[in-house]
């Protein structure tokens, strides 16, 4: 407890020589007693700071003094208080009215009778003390001596006033007994002091001092007993003279006593005071504990009452709180309280059959005001008159009423018991809190005023404030403010509805009907009132916001002070049970927290706030708040935080008040404004159901009635005075909540309020602020998903921005409610599929229900102003988006549907001006994206829509859809079905594809072909090719059932180095003419009828060698029908298929070329024909044409031969005409490549298969896999066998990986169509290739020959070039043949004459590199050749020129004889001839300039390569015996041999 | 006005990161659910603020008075989930079966705390649902995932649950 605390207890003194004003300075000043220590024995020790003690005279006393010295005694004695505070004295009389009146057979309260009686007794002198004094000591003492103390077992009832006496000698200067010495040593010990000075050494006279003779006169013996007797001297300048003996006859010289040994003196007898205020109240307490226990313990007799229980505990309670211990005094009061409740529990459950005495069910006193103010408002309206009122400012008071009778005389109802209990409660609690009101309220105890019913405690007391200088705030208890404000909260709650029923009850009793609105405003304001009390009472300087509050009230209150001494019988109340009890809280942890947090929404409201025009609210920036909070103290949040709260509360009261008013405010205003079907309003409805049956009849009266009716608290009329008042009180309010809440670091509340805040704005119109709060609250909210308030803010700063024109934000902030809307919607599909059918329990508040009906179609409306188009993703406002996979063709042209199917959430229905898919292809590689469109614009209703959407574009190939886009005037909603990265790396690519997306990925892959009958175009390697000239590639279009008026077809090529010259394009095939080649890659042709073919040919260059070609084709054709486009692209292999090998051979008059053709890779190859043209020059002989294909396998090539002669032209002639392109030669093959052949020709099966079949509307999708599957299928090797077997194996159909093609197919045409392809299957499992052309007994499984002609290559043969040729001839002239056709024979070691014989030509060579290789000035110059006749040395010798020199001409012929001998018998070629050219050496120049001219090129055909001779030896016979000697066939004898040569 | 009793006006369960998971309404057609958010929003503070002091106990007891006839009390589980209920004490007509005690005395914590265990037993079923996941019902992941839409329970099992104990509770019942 604080030292200021307010215990006061009653010290009464007997004056009878009217001495008190003389040691009255003295003793206050030491007043008030400080530091008392109780220690009782079921207790634990408690210390009382200081303990204020009242001074009152006895009856007696006053009565003497006024008589004896009137001039004394001040009136009503104005006294000093150790405080510095005036105070007055009250008179005996007075303060002892009211016990004195308290009927003594009840059982008092620890009363407010002293707890001391003083007599100050004045004896001068011992002669006196013994003649008079001792005497009339002795009889008052008789007078007064408690019975507890003559007997111990004495009425305990006495035990209740207990109290001590004591006796003052006052020593006045002067008298014998100044002389006296001070006391005797047992004085000393007695006051545990050594006083030496005054000790021993001045016995004066004799024997005993007065003091000490009292001292043995009335001390009780007993050494426990305490000292009753104290002495003090008076200094004589502070003795009127009157009071001095008038003779001074003084014997002895007084003693002077030092100030210390007066100050000795005064503690002593302030001690003894003490110990004797103890004394009596422990003897007290006692007491009253023992009624207590006695009297609880009566409980379940009958006849018990709990009133007098009540009066006897509180008594206690009172005892303690008069004393300063508060603590106990609260907790007495806090188990009375429980008490109660346990009263009014029984009484309730039997019914009013009560044991403990009756509470009553209602006041009397209310019944009568109430009616009061009824008649009143019936009787006259416009009166001047005071209205009756039911409280005033402070309805909390336990001095209202004397609530202490009426309890006693068990006539209280529950509503002013448990008024009174909390009152005291309250008071207690501020006491601890030390507030400022407490301690006026103390200070004004201190000076009761007896007839004051309503005690005048204005803050702004003057006193007051010098205290509160003073005293800084700091000393306040903040928690128990806290404290207090949460009780209160629960009392006035729970009171307000007491005060409720205490009306109806009587009324009821009365039979008398209250209106229903009146008994409402009543309630409301005197709940109301003790709100703002409460706020009041607790506001402290250290929440700085809360004082503001306070003035405002207390000076509104201050107007309506005329009415406050009128004392009218207030309702009180009765506490809340133990429940409301909560543990005091220390703020440590979140201690500074709020300070910093202070939302900058002080801003918009200080400049919104406006000023009342009587001052009364007040524009209040609050700059100083800042400065003031940082300093916070224990429990300050606490405190923000209840005040806040009892804010809370009052402003409820005013916003229901405002709703009698008709009048509403914050979003109940706003939200019943702008939709009418609102919940909110449903409540209006129903809460007025709800009110029972009685309150109808009673509303016929209200509309007589004035709405405020009832209402006294003065906040509440004025704010019921008009519309304004009203919100400027109710942001006031607010504005006081934001502020606490802040303060107490709730800021989550805070934000509820700044909502109502913002709804209050939206409503007076100043949409720049609302729109601030909202946004900012939207989000807060959001965060931890707060979706229905989110939505509803949301709407309404949708409608600030609207207001404020804010267009893009407007749509943005109404996207986001759609979106909220939409999700709601969505979660409600996926998940609640069958809440439709079941229904939810309606309690359930469905955060995500969220009405945004008529937004979109706003905001579709709208958008038309928005400066660009918003793009939204639409997987916020749509579920179920899918591109449904299935390509649905038009009927009448090309082109093809996509069916986009996605559900509308939201009720309202909108104008979709375009939706819109974009595709792109799945295969990097290939083609164009697509655009499909819907047609026209068509109108959203709620479900799922499905709109087909048509593109012109005619392909083959899967497809991703890319983008979904639906245009609504300016909101455009895109979706992308994929992430970024998914969508532009392929998905084959993509390493790091969750399995869920790929999944996604495949069903959203589109597989597009065109219709059977639409465009098509195909491009290809031109199937002829001349080896020499630039190759090219065809474009074969075909219109379909197009009538085509022009087209424009677009090539591109894909790969790099890749040329295409579409300039010099032309059209080989078809009723098709080129009509413009606008730009590089474009080419426009004419029209084109249905059903027709034409080819176009573009030649291509390549920078580099390539194998494959890419190219990509985009036409774009014109019909009747509109615009069509057809995108494919190809990939051309254009490796050669076929190698072609040639040999050539010389001879004088002919040349032989040998051409092998083989394959380059390890595809079989058809040859169908070959052929060698002649040229002008040439003439070529072939041999036998091929007729039947020839297959050309890898390891088996095909080798024809040609003879090229040279036509006899005039070479003249011929060298003038053609001389660079001398001599070429083409050769010409015809043939296939196995694989194309058989890709072809088994596509061509299919094709006629499914074509003729039902499934005949899949025919491209299914043709172009098949002919991929195929080709993925066969393996190059794999071509030999099957051109071996001219078969095919097609495989199962299930190895054909037909699904991916099946799963793009609608599911109801799945079925069939994969039920033909299994068929297919089955019946062609192996397709035969045979083509004899003309038998005709081809089975179903017989591929028809390849639709294309067969590719056609040219390859020019350069005749090879050779300057000069010898054949050369060694004829042998004497041999001897044996026949024509057995080889020359000859015999070993006869010589053979031979004629070597070498012609020489030029024919071959030009002359003009004849020139230059051989170094001649003509080219008829003779050359130097030599021969040689290379032969073996061991099996020829050559005689003869073996090696000559020789110069030849054109068509010269040599001749040389030439020996031969062989020398080995056998089989023996004829020697070799060489001829090589002896080139003169060139000159220097010519030699630089022709350096890497060819060298002269001398070619021999040599007629005798591979010639034989049969070489026998020189023998014509041999003679041979045989011998068989001794029986042994063994031996033979050569005997002879005749020579050839011989014969 | 006599006859009537307390009732419950709202039941929500606020999940831990002062998410709304639940809120029902009694009788939904007379309570304004945005009131009613706002009002359980603010509770969350006095959850904060107390929650220092806490011990053992779960129940909050009182949280907060609002007016005459609506109070607030709390409770809180270990794993920071909340439940509030909002106390109507004039919330519907006084039946035979109703002591009259309440009125006059007003509820006592004690009186709430069967409908809390309820509450908690009805809640742990849901948890015990393997098809419940609690994290899907975070602020947290839901923002990390870009959820929009509030975290609420869509448990139907749950939501009956609660209604039921919304309806069934009356001051001074033993077992909910």
């Amino acid at each position: 407890m604080d030292g200021s605390s307010s215990s006061k207890v009653t010290v009464e003194y007997h004056d009878p020589s009217g001495l008190f004003p003389l040691v009255q300075e003295q003793l206050t000043s030491r007043l008030p007693l400080r530091n008392l220590h109780w220690k009782s024995p079921n207790r634990p020790l408690r210390s009382i700071d200081s303990l204020h003690v009242d001074l009152v005279p006895s009856k007696e006393s006053v009565h003497i003094s006024s008589v004896t010295s009137p001039g004394l005694v001040p009136p009503d004695g104005v006294k000093r208080t150790s405080s510095g505070q005036r105070i007055s004295g009250p008179s005996s009389s007075e303060i002892l009215r009211p016990p004195g009146k308290e009927r003594r057979h009840q059982i008092p309260g620890l009363r407010q009778t002293s707890y001391l009686k003083l007599y100050l007794l004045r004896c001068d002198d011992s002669d006196t003390y013994k003649s008079t004094a001792r005497k009339q000591v002795r009889e008052w003492v008789k007078a007064h001596t408690p019975p507890s103390q003559s007997s111990s077992s004495a009425s305990t009832q006495e035990n209740h006033d207990a109290f001590e006496w004591m006796i003052v000698h006052i020593v006045l200067p002067d008298t014998p007994a100044a002389s006296q010495p001070r006391g005797t040593a047992a004085v000393s010990a007695a006051t545990g002091e050594k006083e030496k000075s005054t000790g021993a050494s001045r016995w004066t006279r004799g024997t005993t001092t007065i003091l000490e003779k009292i001292r043995a006169d009335f001390n009780a013996s007993s050494k426990s007993a305490p000292d009753r007797v104290a002495q003090v001297r008076l200094q004589k300048d502070t003795v009127p003279p009157h009071m001095l003996p008038a003779v001074s006859t003084v014997m002895s010289p007084p003693i002077s006593e030092s100030p210390q040994e007066q100050e000795r003196v005064w503690n002593d007898l302030i001690l003894k005071i003490k110990t004797l205020i103890l004394l009596s109240f422990d003897l007290r307490v006692s007491q009253y504990e023992e009624d207590i226990r006695e009297k609880d313990s009566q409980r379940a007799l009958p006849g018990w009452n709990f009133c007098t229980f009540f009066i006897l505990k509180e008594g206690l309670a009172r005892g303690f709180e008069s004393v300063g211990l508060v603590e106990d005094a609260l907790l007495g009061y806090d188990e009375l309280s429980v008490g109660l409740d346990t009263i009014v529990r029984d009484q309730a459950h039997e019914d009013g059959q009560i044991q403990g005495g009756a509470i009553l069910s209602f006041s009397e006193d209310v019944f009568q005001r109430a009616s009061e103010i009824l008649s009143q408002s019936q009787k006259d309206n416009g009166g001047s008159k005071e209205q009756a009122r039911l409280h005033d400012e402070k309805p909390i008071n336990s001095q209202k009423k004397n609530y202490r009778d009426l309890i006693l005389s068990n006539n209280i109802s529950i509503f002013d018991f448990r008024s009174y209990v909390f009152a005291r409660q309250m008071a207690l609690l501020l006491r601890l809190g030390n507030t400022r009101s407490a301690r006026s309220d103390l200070e004004a105890k201190l000076q009761p005023k007896p007839n004051a019913g309503v005690i005048q405690r204005s803050v702004d007391d003057v006193n007051v404030g010098t205290r509160n200088a003073t005293v800084p705030g700091t000393a306040e208890d903040l928690l128990s403010l806290a404290e207090l404000c949460s009780r209160a909260i629960n009392f006035i709650t729970s009171a307000g509805r007491l005060l409720r029923g205490d009306l109806l009850n009587g009324a009821k009793a009365h039979e008398a009907t209250f209106p229903g609105r009146l008994v409402d405003n009543l309630v409301r304001s005197w709940t109301f009132a003790a709100l703002q009390q409460i706020l009041d009472e607790t506001s402290t300087i250290s929440l700085p916001i809360s004082n503001l509050p306070s003035d405002p009230a207390s000076g509104s209150s201050g107007k309506m002070r005329s009415f406050g001494n009128h004392r009218e019988e207030q309702k009180a109340s009765v506490p809340e049970p133990k429940t409301m009890i909560h543990p005091t809280r220390s703020s440590s942890l979140n201690f500074g927290r709020s300070s910093s947090a202070d939302p900058p929404y002080a801003q918009p409201t200080s400049t919104g706030q406006v000023v009342y025009a009587d001052g009364q609210y007040q524009d209040r920036p609050i700059p100083g708040q800042e400065s003031n909070v940082p300093q916070m103290k224990t429990g300050l949040q606490e405190l923000a935080g209840v005040r806040a709260q009892l804010y809370v509360v009052e402003r409820r009261i005013l916003e229901q008040i405002g709703k009698t008013m008709g009048w509403d405010i914050g979003w109940a205003a706003i939200l019943s404004h702008h939709t009418q079907n609102d919940d909110l309003s449903d409540v209006d409805l129903n809460g007025k159901d709800d009110e029972g049956g009685e309150d109808v009849a009673a509303e016929k009266v209200q509309d007589t009635i004035s709405p405020i009716l009832g209402l006294s608290a003065a906040p509440l009329i004025d704010a019921t005075a008009s519309i304004d008042r009203f919100r400027e009180s109710y942001e006031h309010l607010s504005d006081m909540i934001i502020k606490h809440y802040t303060a107490a670091g709730q800021v989550k509340s805070g934000e509820g309020i700044l909502g109502d805040l913002a709804a209050l704005r939206f409503e007076l119109g100043d949409y720049q602020a609302a729109a601030m709060y909202f946004g900012r609250m939207a989000s807060l909210f959001a965060e931890s998903r707060w979706n229905f308030v989110e939505t509803t803010m949301l709407k309404m700063h949708a409608q600030c921005l609207h207001k404020l024109n804010r267009t893009d934000d407007y749509a943005r902030a109404l996207l986001d409610l759609l979106a909220k809307s939409a999700a709601n919607r969505k979660l409600l599909h996926t998940s609640f599929k069958r809440s439709e059918s079941y229904g939810w329990p309606k309690e359930w508040l469905n955060d995500d229900n969220v009405n945004t009906e008529g937004v979109f179609h706003d905001l579709v409306d709208f958008s038309v102003q928005l400066p660009k188009d918003k793009i939204v993703p639409m997987t916020k406002y749509f579920s179920d988006i899918v591109v449904e996979p299935y390509v649905r063709h038009f009927e009448d042209k090309d082109g093809f549907q996509l069916r986009l199917s996605f559900r509308h959430l939201l009720e309202d229905e909108i104008e979709i001006d375009r939706a819109k898919v974009h595709l792109i292809s799945a295969n990097a590689a290939q083609g164009k994206d697509i655009w499909l469109e819907s047609s026209s614009s068509f109108r959203l209703q709620k479900g799922l829509c499905r709109t087909w959407l048509g593109s012109n574009v005619n392909t083959t190939g899967p497809y991703m859809v890319e983008k979904i886009i639906i245009e609504a005037k300016r909101i455009v909603f895109l979706h992308e079905p994929f992430t970024k990265t998914e969508a532009t790396t392929p998905l084959r690519i993509t390493t790091s594809v969750s399995a869920a997306s790929l999944k996604a990925a495949k069903n959203a892959r589109v597989l597009c072909f065109p219709r059977t009958e639409a465009f098509r175009a195909r491009v290809y390697l031109s199937h002829f090719i001349h080896i020499d000239q630039a190759r090219s590639v065809e474009i074969e279009c075909s219109s379909g059932w197009n009538d085509i008026h022009r087209a424009e077809i677009r090539v591109r090529s894909a790969s790099a180095g890749l040329r295409l010259r579409t300039a010099t394009a032309t059209a080989t095939t078809g009723d098709v003419k080129i009509q413009d080649k606008p730009n590089p890659g474009v080419i426009s042709i004419t029209a084109m009828e249905s059903e027709t073919t034409a080819t176009f040919r573009v030649p291509y260059e390549l920078e580099q060698i390539l194998p494959e070609l890419s190219i990509k084709l985009e036409v774009v054709y014109f019909t009747d029908k509109g615009e069509f486009q057809y995108h494919s692209s190809f990939l051309i292999p254009i490796e050669l298929p076929l190698d072609v090998n040639v040999h050539d051979h010389f001879k004088n008059e002919s040349l032989y070329s040998k051409f092998n053709i083989k394959t380059s890779s390890n595809v079989p190859l058809e040859i169908l024909g070959v052929g060698l043209d002649g040229s002008e020059d040439f003439q070529v002989h072939s041999p036998k044409k091929i007729n039947s294909p020839t297959h050309v396998f890898p390891k088996q090539p095909l080798a024809v031969t040609y003879k090229v002669t040279k036509k006899e032209v005039n070479p003249a002639k011929r060298r003038q005409s053609r001389v660079p392109t001398t001599g070429s030669l083409s050769l010409s093959v015809e043939y296939r490549c196995m694989d194309e052949d058989v890709m072809d020709r088994v596509e061509s099966l299919f094709a006629t298969a499914v074509e003729s079949s039902g499934v005949q509307q899949f025919a491209r999708l299914l043709i172009s896999t098949f002919t991929d599957r195929l080709q993925h299928r066969i393996l190059p090797q794999q071509f030999e066998r099957i051109a071996l077997l001219d078969k095919v194996d097609m495989g199962a159909f299930e190895d054909m990986g037909w699904s991916e093609c099946m799963d793009s197919l609608p599911p109801s045409l799945r079925d069939d169509t994969q039920k033909w392809l299994q068929d297919w299957h089955e019946e062609n499992k192996s397709i035969l290739l045979v083509t004899v052309p003309g038998n005709e007994s081809r089975t179903a499984n017989t591929a028809p020959a390849s639709p294309y002609p067969p590719r056609r290559i040219v390859i020019t043969v350069s005749i090879p070039q050779t300057h000069v040729l010898h054949t050369a001839s060694l004829s042998l002239q004497s041999a001897e043949q044996a026949s024509m056709h057995s080889p020359t024979i000859a015999v070993v070691g006869q010589p053979l004459l031979a004629d070597l014989r070498i012609k020489h030509t030029r024919r071959w060579g030009l002359p003009s590199s004849l020139v230059a290789a051989a170094n001649l000035s003509s080219p008829d110059d003779p050359i130097e050749f030599v021969y040689s006749i290379e032969a073996s040395p061991e099996v020829w010798l050559v005689a003869g020129q073996r090696r000559a020199q020789f110069t030849a001409k054109e068509g010269e012929e040599k001749t040389w004889p030439i020996m031969l001998m062989p020398l080995k018998p056998g089989n023996v070629l004829i020697p070799n001839v060489e001829i090589r050219a002896r080139v003169a050496p060139k000159l220097e120049q010519k030699a630089e300039s022709n350096a890497a001219d060819e060298a002269l090129n001398c070619e021999t055909d040599y007629l005798g390569y591979g010639e034989c001779i049969m070489v026998v030896p020189d023998v014509r016979s041999s003679t041979v015996g045989v011998g068989d000697e001794m029986g042994v066939m063994r031996a033979a004898v050569w005997m002879e041999a005749e020579s050839r040569l011989g014969v | 006005m006599t006859n009537r009793v307390p009732s419950i006006a709202c039941i929500g369960v606020l999940g831990k990161h002062n998410n709304p998971l639940h809120i029902s309404l009694f009788p939904p057609e007379e309570r304004a659910p945005l009131e009613f958010q706002f009002l359980l929003s603010s509770c969350l503070d006095i959850f904060e603020a107390r929650l220092p002091h806490k011990t053992l106990d779960q129940d909050f007891g009182l949280l907060q008075a609002v007016d005459e006839r609506l109070a607030m009390y709390g409770w809180l589980t270990n794993t920071g989930v909340k439940f509030v209920i909002v106390v109507d004490m004039e919330g519907r007509p006084a039946t035979a079966l109703d002591s009259k005690s309440t009125t006059a005395v007003g509820i006592r914590d004690s009186d709430l705390k069967p409908a809390f265990r309820a509450l908690q037993t009805a809640y742990i079923m849901l948890l015990r649902n393997p098809f419940y996941n609690p994290d899907d019902h975070s602020p947290l992941t839901a923002n990390a995932e870009q959820r929009i839409g509030s975290t609420q329970i869509t448990s139907r099992k749950f939501i009956h649950e609660v209604k039921r104990i919304g309806d069934s509770w009356v001051p001074g019942a033993g077992n909910i």
